[in-house]
């Protein structure tokens, strides 16, 4: 059975390269539009990792991943920071909040998935 | 498409005449939307802000100088009316054209991916029937013939066995014929003691005969057959066994002579069934063409394939095209308002605004941008925590 990761990012056109990387490389995957759509999609269901954008709306990838960790189901879920962001500060915060890694786009999808590979439980 | 950036006549001459920027304020926003729409994987995009990031400063200035001049005075108008005005119309134009290359970049996207896709199904099927990327069609082919070929060889290795069994059993018949020798030759000895038996019966029932029967001598004249005949079949025995010696001898001979290991008959075996395949895949039109030409499409297919995955990198610029034109308006709509409330721009506020404008970037290119710096060298690199 295949391992499951959630993408979690408002740009459509990022979560098609995205998923079509994953897939490629056998993953099956969960889309989300932003912080508060995953939620309302984690429905207990088992996610090996999650993949999310910093900048959202609704709710961002931050006040998700810090939302996440508040969980029973997630809190040991790993997760991705793929975002525009570079500044020091916010890798910083994502690093506190959680995160097990930051890729700033844009990425080597082949980068993205080694990551994956390394990180996925 | 050229967007229209028109500004009502009389708004354009009265701006125009009051504010010395207009013009190349105009020109700015006109690079920018050009740029945008004449998107081509980010970099002109980057021009495009850049000449955003050059009006803006200049908005001020301009509204600045408007300041020192009278707002309004026979039909003139004031900076802030101009800028209400204008740049709604360049935000609309912006949005338009930011979703015009969203969408555009999003339907590229979903065709390169179904056709990577499909790349990667030919690849995967051609794989199936070709001879693998880096392989030698002829040789792969030679290689795999090893199994049938030992199919092949396992009549005659068994026939092999068969002779030998039979040429070990000739050599058990050369002892046994041997032995066979020996007792004829013993009979013939034992034919010669009875003749000689019955001839010194024969002299003693001579002596004795002139005095008994004649049944002693006709006694000792039986003996002396029965002892040619015994000798007579020894020597027939020791004959028979000598002639079917050298039968089995010229047998055994024969078989030695043409005596083929199995690893031999193998050998030749393979070498004709290889000499065979050769000549049946090696022809221009033959089996091993097509089979090489397999092996070119999946290689074709492959870099294909790599090529078109290659371009979902080139894809993410569109988005954040998408995401730096949708800051830029949303910058612009807000400094209109601004400036409608602040009429009288200063130098302070002017700074003030531009350290907000960069402290919102969120990409690396933004803040190049903002100083006027135009290339970005940056990799996509993982920092794990």
């Amino acid at each position: 059975m295949s391992k499951t990761v959630m993408i979690v990012d408002d740009s459509g056109s990022f979560r098609t390269v995205v998923k079509l990387a994953l897939q490629k490389a056998g993953y099956g995957v969960v889309e989300a539009v932003d912080g508060k759509d995953a939620v309302g999609k984690l429905n207990g269901q088992k996610l090996n990792l999650i993949v999310c954008d910093v900048n959202m709306p609704n709710m961002d990838g931050l006040s998700f991943l810090r939302h996440l960790k508040t969980t029973t189901a997630y809190k040991f879920t790993p997760v991705i920071m793929l975002t525009t962001e570079s500044q020091e500060s916010k890798k910083a915060e994502g690093r506190a909040a959680g995160a097990r890694a930051w890729i700033t786009k844009p990425f080597q999808p082949s980068t993205l998935v080694d990551a994956v590979n390394k990180l996925c439980l | 498409m050229t967007p229209s950036l028109q500004p009502p006549p009389a708004a354009a001459e009265a701006a125009a005449s009051r504010l010395p920027g207009w013009r190349p304020l105009g020109a700015g926003a006109v690079a920018l939307a050009s740029a945008a729409l004449a998107w081509q994987g980010g970099a002109l995009a980057l021009g495009g802000l850049a000449a955003a990031g050059l009006a803006l400063p200049w908005l001020l200035r301009g509204a600045a100088a408007a300041a020192d001049e009278p707002r309004v005075s026979g039909g003139r108008v004031g900076a802030e009316v101009m800028v209400s005005q204008v740049v709604p119309v360049w935000g609309r134009q912006l949005e338009v054209t930011r979703a015009a290359a969203a969408d555009s970049v999003g339907l590229l996207l979903e065709n390169f991916a179904g056709m990577s896709a499909t790349l990667d199904q030919m690849v995967q099927r051609t794989a199936g029937f070709g001879p693998g990327l880096d392989a030698d069609p002829l040789h792969d082919a030679l290689e795999r013939s090893d199994g049938p070929l030992a199919v092949l060889l396992a009549p005659s290795e068994r026939a092999f066995a068969q002779r030998d069994a039979a040429v070990a059993e000739l050599a058990a018949c050369a002892a046994a014929t041997a032995e066979l020798r020996q007792l004829g030759a013993q009979a013939r000895e034992i034919g010669k003691h009875t003749r000689l038996v019955a001839f010194n019966a024969a002299i003693e029932a001579n002596r004795e005969g002139q005095g008994a029967d004649g049944g002693a001598l006709a006694v000792a004249q039986e003996m002396r057959m029965l002892a040619e005949r015994i000798a007579q079949v020894g020597q027939r025995i020791e004959a028979g066994v000598g002639q079917l010696e050298q039968r089995v001898n010229a047998q055994r001979t024969r078989a030695e002579l043409q005596d083929t290991t199995p690893e031999e008959l193998r050998q030749e075996l393979a070498l004709a069934a290889r000499q065979a395949l050769s000549a049946l895949l090696g022809g221009a039109g033959g089996l091993a063409g097509a089979m090489q030409a397999m092996g070119e499409l999946q290689r074709t297919g492959q870099q294909l394939r790599d090529q078109v995955d290659a371009q979902f990198i080139h894809f993410q610029f569109g988005d954040r095209l998408s995401q730096m034109l949708s800051i830029v308006a949303s910058d612009m709509q807000n400094f209109a308002r601004w400036v409608a409330m602040n009429p009288y721009a200063t130098q302070s506020d002017a700074v003030e605004w531009l350290g907000n404008l960069e402290a919102s970037y969120t990409m690396e290119e933004q803040r190049a941008q903002h100083h006027g710096n135009v290339h970005v060298d940056r990799g996509s690199e993982v920092e794990f925590f």
